[in-house]
This record gives C-alpha cells, sequence and structure tokens, in this order.
C-alpha cells in the first residue's frame, strides 16, 4: 500500500537513527522533528561539557603526555616517539607493580568466596539475625578507604597493635613481628586489610542475584532427590553465573587501580614490597617527575582495565 | 516440623560462624573507637585491655585542635554540591539516552561508558593540568568538578536504566498535551525516577565523601582539605599523639557510619544497582 507521504517518512526514518528507527519514526508526530535535532543535546550539555573537560579532554591529553619527555615543570618538552613505552616493557620496577596487582587479585578471591559463602548462608539457612548479619558485614565497605588503612596499619602496629597484643595473650607471642614494616609480610598483611571491605560487599552481590534465581528451579531438585550439597551445585552456582562475572569484573578493577589504601600504609615500600600500578604512577609523577613516563604507565593501567572489561562483557552476552 | 538434631547442629556452627565474622567485622573499629577513650599512658600498658577511666579529651582535642571541625565542614561544602551537580547532570543524560533519538546516540554513551573503565588515578597528570588551567587548583570548585566528573558515568547509566523502567507513553502523553521534553522529563518523569535517583544519590556520596587521591591531588591548603585528605595529614603531624590520632580516626568514621545506619536499605541497593546496571 503506497500512501503519499511515504517519501517523506522514510528521510524522516533515516535521519532519526534509532536502535527501532521505523518505531521512533512512526510514533513522532512531523511536528517535533525539528526540534528534536536540537534538544537532546541540550540535555546532555551540562554532563557532557563537565565529562568532556574534565575527563576526556585530560584523557586525550595523557596520550600526548605519554609520547613525550617532560618533568612537568620547565616548558621544555621533547617528542620521544613511543619512547616511554619500549623503557615501560622492559622496566622490572613495571613488571614488579603488575606482578603485585595480580598477587593482589589472586588474594581477592579470598572476600569474593568468603562473600558467597555468606550469602548462600544468609539466604539459604535464614539464621536468625539475618538481616543484622548483611548490614554488619557491609558496614567497612562504605567507609573510606584511607579510613580502612589507618585503622588497619594500627592494628599491625609493632609496638602498640593489637595483634600482637592478641597474639602474645593467646601464646604465640613468637609470631609477633612489624607486619608492615618488612618486606616478607607487608604485601600479605596489606592485602587483607583490603579484604576487609570486600567481603560485604561480594555478600550482597551474591544476595541479589541469589534472590533472582527461580525458585521452582529448587523445588524440582528437590522433587528428584537433590542433596542440598547437589542444589548448590547444579542450581545456586549456575544461577549466580552473571553475578560471578560481575563481581570478578569489578574486584578486578578495584585490584588494578589500588593506590589509596597502599598510599597511606606503606607508600610501596619497605623496599618496593607493596608497590603496585598505582603507586608507581604517583611516584613517576611527583617524585621522580618523569611525567611523561608516568603517562605511559597510566595508558597501560587503562589499556589493561579497558581490554579485560571487554573480555568480561563479552563472556556474559554470550552467555545471554 | 519435628526438630531433628542434626539440624540444629547445623544452625548452631552457622551462628558461630557468622559471629566470628561479625568479630572481624568490627573488632577493628571498636579497637580504635576504645583506644580513643584512654589517655597515652594506659595505651602502652596494654593495647587490649579497656580504657581505666574514660577520657573525652581526646576526641575534644581532634575535634577542635587538629582541626577535624574544619575538615568536617570541607568534607560537607565539597560532597553536597557534588552529588546534586551529579544528580542534575546525571539525570538530564540519562533522560536523553533513555527516551529521545538523535544523531550520535550510541556514540556519545560510548564515550560515557569509556569513564567506567578509566580510573581516576591513571588521569592524575593531565587533570592536575586542566584544573590548573582553568585555575581551579586548590579551589573547592574544582574540586567539586573533578568528584564531579568521576561520578557521572556510573551515575548516567543507573538513570538511563531507571528511565528506560518508565512506560514511554508518559511521555508521548505530555508531548501530546503540548508539552515539551523538558515538562516530561521535569513534571512527569523525574518524580517517578526517585528510586534511580536515591541510588544515584548513594553512590555519589560514596564515591565523593571517601575521595581520596582527588583532593590529595588538586587541595593543597590545609583549610580546604576534606576529613580523608586531613585524617591522612594527622597521620604526620601526630605521629606521637597516639590517642589523638585514635580519636580523629574514630570521628572520621562516624558520619559515613550514622548515614549508613540511617540509610542501610538504599546503601545496599544502591551499590548493587550501580554493580549490576
Amino acid at each position: 500500500m503506497r500512501f503519499s507521504g511515504s517519501r517523506d517518512f522514510r528521510v524522516r526514518a533515516k535521519r532519526v537513527e534509532s536502535a527501532e528507527p521505523v518505531a521512533s519514526a512512526l510514533r513522532i508526530p512531523t511536528r517535533m522533528t525539528t526540534r528534536i535535532t536540537i534538544t537532546p543535546y541540550l540535555f546532555l550539555l551540562p554532563a557532557l561539557a563537565i565529562y568532556g573537560l574534565l575527563v576526556l579532554w585530560p584523557l586525550a591529553r595523557l596520550v600526548l603526555l605519554s609520547l613525550q619527555d617532560w618533568n612537568g615543570l620547565t616548558p621544555e618538552r621533547r617528542w620521544v616517539g613511543f619512547d616511554n613505552y619500549i623503557v615501560l616493557f622492559a622496566d622490572s620496577s613495571f613488571w614488579l607493580a603488575v606482578g603485585h596487582n595480580l598477587q593482589w587479585l589472586g588474594m581477592a578471591a579470598i572476600p569474593i568466596l568468603l562473600g558467597l559463602v555468606l550469602a548462600v548462608l544468609l539466604f539459604q539457612a535464614r539464621p536468625r539475625g539475618r538481616t543484622t548479619y548483611r548490614v554488619v558485614f557491609f558496614l567497612p565497605y562504605t567507609l573510606p578507604i584511607v579510613l580502612v588503612g589507618i585503622v588497619w596499619k594500627w592494628i599491625y602496629h609493632p609496638v602498640w597493635g593489637p595483634l600482637n597484643a592478641a597474639l602474645v595473650a593467646v601464646g604465640l607471642g613468637h609470631l609477633t613481628q612489624g607486619w608492615l614494616g618488612q618486606t616478607n609480610t607487608a604485601f600479605f598483611a596489606l592485602v587483607m586489610a583490603a579484604n576487609w571491605t570486600g567481603y560485604g560487599f561480594c555478600m550482597v552481590m551474591f544476595l541479589a542475584g541469589l534472590s533472582s534465581i527461580e525458585r521452582e528451579l529448587y523445588e524440582a531438585a528437590q522433587i528428584d532427590g537433590a542433596s542440598p550439597w547437589r542444589q548448590f551445585i547444579h542450581v545456586t552456582l549456575p544461577g549466580l553465573a552473571n553475578t560471578t562475572n560481575v563481581v570478578v569484573l569489578i574486584v578486578f578493577i578495584a585490584t588494578v587501580r589500588v593506590f589509596d589504601i597502599v598510599y597511606v600504609t606503606t607508600g610501596g615500600g619497605p623496599i618496593d614490597s607493596t608497590e603496585v600500578l598505582g603507586t608507581l604512577i604517583y611516584r613517576e609523577t611527583f617524585g621522580t617527575q618523569n611525567v611523561g613516563y608516568g603517562a605511559a604507565i597510566s595508558v597501560a593501567m587503562a589499556a589493561i582495565i579497558l581490554i579485560v572489561s571487554l573480555v568480561f562483557l563479552k563472556l556474559r552476552e554470550q552467555r545471554d | 516440623m519435628p526438630h531433628r538434631p542434626a539440624y540444629s547442629v547445623t544452625r548452631v556452627a552457622v551462628q558461630l560462624f557468622l559471629i566470628a565474622i561479625t568479630f572481624i567485622t568490627l573488632a577493628p573499629l571498636v579497637i580504635i573507637w576504645l583506644t580513643s577513650l584512654k589517655t597515652s599512658a594506659e595505651l602502652n600498658v596494654d593495647p587490649l585491655a579497656l580504657p581505666h577511666h574514660w577520657v573525652f579529651s581526646n576526641f575534644i582535642d581532634a575535634w577542635n585542635t587538629a582541626h577535624l571541625d574544619r575538615y568536617f565542614l570541607n568534607s560537607v561544602l565539597t560532597t553536597l554540591p557534588a552529588v546534586v551537580l551529579v544528580l542534575a547532570c546525571a539525570s538530564l543524560a540519562g533522560y536523553a539516552f533513555a527516551s529521545l533519538t538523535f544523531r550520535g546516540k550510541q556514540q556519545i554513551f560510548a564515550l560515557f561508558l569509556l569513564g567506567l573503565m578509566i580510573p581516576s588515578i591513571s588521569l592524575i597528570v593531565p587533570l592536575y593540568y586542566t584544573i590548573n588551567d582553568i585555575g581551579l587548583l586548590d579551589s573547592r570548585y574544582g574540586l567539586i568538578l573533578a568528584e564531579t566528573s568521576q561520578a557521572l558515568p556510573l551515575a548516567i547509566f543507573i538513570m538511563r536504566a531507571g528511565f528506560r523502567d518508565l512506560p514511554h507513553q508518559l511521555r508521548d502523553a505530555v508531548l501530546v498535551d503540548g508539552g515539551s521534553d523538558l515538562d516530561a522529563f521535569w513534571r512527569v518523569l523525574l518524580p517517578l525516577a526517585r528510586p534511580a535517583l536515591m541510588s544515584v544519590s548513594v553512590l555519589a556520596f560514596l564515591s565523593v565523601w571517601n575521595s581520596f587521591l582527588l583532593p590529595l591531588l588538586l587541595i593543597n591548603s590545609d583549610s580546604l582539605r576534606t576529613m580523608p585528605l586531613g585524617l591522612s595529614y594527622l597521620q604526620g603531624r601526630y605521629a606521637s599523639n597516639i590517642v589523638l590520632l585514635a580519636a580523629a580516626t574514630s570521628l572520621t568514621s562516624l558520619p559515613p557510619i550514622l548515614i549508613y545506619t540511617v540509610l542501610q536499605r538504599q546503601f545496599i541497593k544502591g551499590v548493587v544497582e550501580g554493580a549490576l546496571k
């Protein structure tokens, strides 16, 4: 069937360019088409202005800076092409930091698993006081991470630290030590402090995931005579696949970008034993004033996060 | 239902486990609070002992002498405007992404998505120089804008989802009645998007109030330091006065704990939503 305005209509449908061009073009009266071209941009303007100026523009500058040799103070800068990156790939302190970030990620399995266990216990066993438990476990996540660092620095303190005092009190006095002051214990102690804020977050994520699993699946499993353990393996875990994907991605991003807690507790020391990418960037930029080099590390960090995030999103899409 | 013994053994075990985790969660905070109530002399005797006579002077010293009052005020004066700014910008942009069709929509949205994956630590150098270029270094306004820019991508994401969940006929009805998109946004859809606004407020509050890196980078004057930055600074300044530091740390933990206690449901919901969106 043809009608007189069909040509017009087709032009408009093309201009609108939405996910469902025909549907939206049909919905919009002719009168609206001229207005629609400017209104959306006005709605976006405040956000785009702030975001463009303070994220996108700095991001472009970051990439340019990473191709330069500059101390950050004097006007002279030198274009060095990809030299910063070439140095980066051969730099043992960069790889040391990357290794620490990876180790950190490995140890972040503790709060993820603990969060999963807590969520399943609260959700399935329905223990008394479960609402209170949920609120308490999540509490550390709401505190400034600087504060978390300072509190734990205290707990680990060699002289008045409660951890050493507690060890003495239970007869393990030979284990007392300056937890954050030694190269062999500092990293472990630091990550455990950071993990303190993690299990509550993972727990509430898994709780949200658990409540979205359909009850009928459990009923069906029970009818089939499946034990609680088999129900967990065959119903709960597959049902939590997407939640797990999100949790692992968020934990991954958090461990790659980690900075605050290291800065206020060990500052990367002793002797680089807790140096991570974040503190390395800070040191290169404001310490040794290799601004271009710091920028190159920053680009590398952002690239790692970007690539891994895209992989995770693809994995989730494939499953859906 | 008959009470099977194995059942209650499990119950007890579960409760014991949960109590143990509660202890791990709360002990660090309780210890620092108790230490704030001690005198310096007491501290060195036994870190685990309860305070003999409760001393409140440490809190008063931290609040007045160590300028925690000022840091608190700065945190309020930074966080409130930033949260309002995030809400305003993100709801407008979220409405555009959810309800309007326009050229370049996917591309612009992808640009905001990119922001979710660019950590602030990787932007410190160019951000520092950009803030310097616009003359807002060591200024509260510069900090507010920088915090807003960092919180925006996630906020827009949540607002977009919030508006998407509303029936699109609502907007159509306003337009048919001769109203503009601004009318539809302000009078009809924004009030209905209250859950999303709540989630955005919670997430923006958490990220701005707890922020350390951006104040560290952009603020120089002691008179502008926020609580986390001020607290880290006091670490060096009062390194020898441990009980005062404990009091300052305890007081710094108070605002987030209080707000979280009042709004616990919204906090947890906001954080979960922010993560899943």
